[in-house]
C-alpha cells in the first residue's frame, strides 16, 4: 500500500528529487501533483527547480556518427555464431570418435580443459578478455 | 523490479543477429550512456572509449540476458559507472599527490558567465561533490533513472539514494549561492 503522503515527506522528496515531480518515487506522483496545489508546496518545488534549471546548464553534446556506426559495427554476432556452430561441431563429431574409437582419439581432438562460452569466437573466448 | 523490461524484446533480437534491432539499441541508448561517461570522467575521448566497452560488454550480454532483478537500461547504466570509476581510479593513482582540478573558485569578474562558463560552473560545483553523491545526482537528475533503477545501479537502498540525494543538492545550493553572491 502506497504511504500517505504529508509536507513534511513531500518537502523531503523535492530536496532529494528536485522540483520536477516526474523523478519522484512513481507511487507518490499523484498525491504529489493534489498536494502540489498548496501555496507552500507550490514555494518547495520552486525552490527546487531553481536548482535543476541550475543544474540543466550542464549539457553535453550528442554522439558523433562516426561512434555510433563504430559501436554498430562492433557487433559481431554472425561471425560469433557461425564460431559456436563450429565449436559445437567439433564437440559432436569427438563425441562420435571418442564413443567410436576410445578416449584418447576424443581427448587428441579437444584439449581437456577447453570450455565454450557464449563469448567464443573464431579468435577465441572473448569472456576470458574482460577486466 | 517493477513491471516488464522494455528492452527485452530488443535485446533478444540482437541475440539472434537482427542489425537493426542493433542499430534501435544504439541510437536510443548511446546518448545517455555517452552522457554519464562524460560527466563522470570530463574527457569526450574517454568517455567514447567507455561507451564502447559497455556495449561490447552488452553485445556479449544479448545471447544470454534473462530478465530478471535489473533492467537491462540499469545494467547497462552500472557497466558505464564501473568502467568509470575504473578510470577514475587509474587517474587518481598516476596523478598523486597532486590535489584534482574539483572546484573552480575565481569568479568571472565583471562579465557576465556566458552558457559555456556556466556549464563549467556546474560542472565543477557537481565534481566537487562525494563522489557518491555525485553518481546519485548524475543517474537521477540527468540519466532520469527512477529511483529504484538508481539505488539498483549504485548498490544501495532507496533510502541511502535519497540521503546522497538530498546532502547532495543542499550542498550544491549552497555552492551556486556562494558564488552568485561572490559574482553580485
Amino acid at each position: 500500500m502506497t504511504e500517505p503522503l504529508t509536507e513534511k515527506r513531500f518537502i523531503e522528496l523535492a530536496d532529494a528529487y528536485g522540483g520536477v515531480v516526474a523523478r519522484w518515487p512513481e507511487p507518490l506522483r499523484s498525491q504529489a501533483m493534489e498536494m502540489a496545489n498548496r501555496p507552500a508546496m507550490q514555494a518547495v518545488l520552486a525552490e527546487a527547480e531553481r536548482l535543476d534549471l541550475r543544474l540543466d546548464l550542464w549539457g553535453v553534446g550528442s554522439p558523433s556518427p562516426a561512434l555510433r556506426d563504430r559501436i554498430i559495427a562492433s557487433r559481431r554476432l554472425p561471425l560469433s555464431r557461425r564460431a559456436r556452430l563450429w565449436w559445437s561441431g567439433i564437440g559432436i563429431a569427438t563425441a562420435l570418435a571418442g564413443a567410436a574409437a576410445g578416449s584418447a582419439a576424443a581427448s587428441a581432438t579437444l584439449p581437456s580443459d577447453h570450455a565454450v562460452s557464449d563469448d567464443a569466437t573464431a579468435f577465441g573466448d572473448l569472456s576470458q578478455q574482460d577486466n | 523490479m517493477n513491471g516488464e523490461d522494455p528492452d527485452t524484446g530488443l535485446v533478444a533480437r540482437i541475440g539472434q543477429g537482427d542489425e537493426a534491432a542493433t542499430r534501435l539499441l544504439v541510437n536510443a541508448k548511446l546518448p545517455r550512456i555517452l552522457a554519464l561517461a562524460r560527466r563522470m570522467l570530463g574527457d569526450a575521448a574517454e568517455a567514447e572509449d567507455v561507451a564502447q566497452e559497455t556495449f561490447v560488454r552488452a553485445w556479449k550480454q544479448t545471447t544470454r540476458w534473462r530478465p530478471g532483478a535489473a533492467l537491462f537500461d540499469t545494467w547497462l547504466h552500472t557497466v558505464t559507472l564501473n568502467l568509470c570509476r575504473d578510470r577514475l581510479r587509474r587517474r587518481r593513482e598516476a596523478t598523486m599527490p597532486e590535489l584534482p582540478e574539483t572546484t573552480d573558485p575565481a569568479p568571472l569578474a565583471d562579465t557576465v558567465m556566458d552558457d559555456r562558463a556556466q556549464a563549467r560552473a556546474v560542472q565543477s560545483a557537481i565534481d566537487a561533490l562525494p563522489e557518491r553523491q555525485r553518481e546519485a545526482i548524475l543517474l537521477v537528475h540527468y540519466q532520469d533513472l527512477t529511483n529504484t533503477a538508481a539505488a539498483q545501479a549504485l548498490g544501495i537502498s532507496v533510502d541511502a539514494l535519497e540521503s546522497l540525494l538530498a546532502r547532495g543538492r543542499r550542498s550544491l545550493r549552497f555552492t551556486f549561492a556562494t558564488r552568485d553572491m561572490v559574482d553580485d
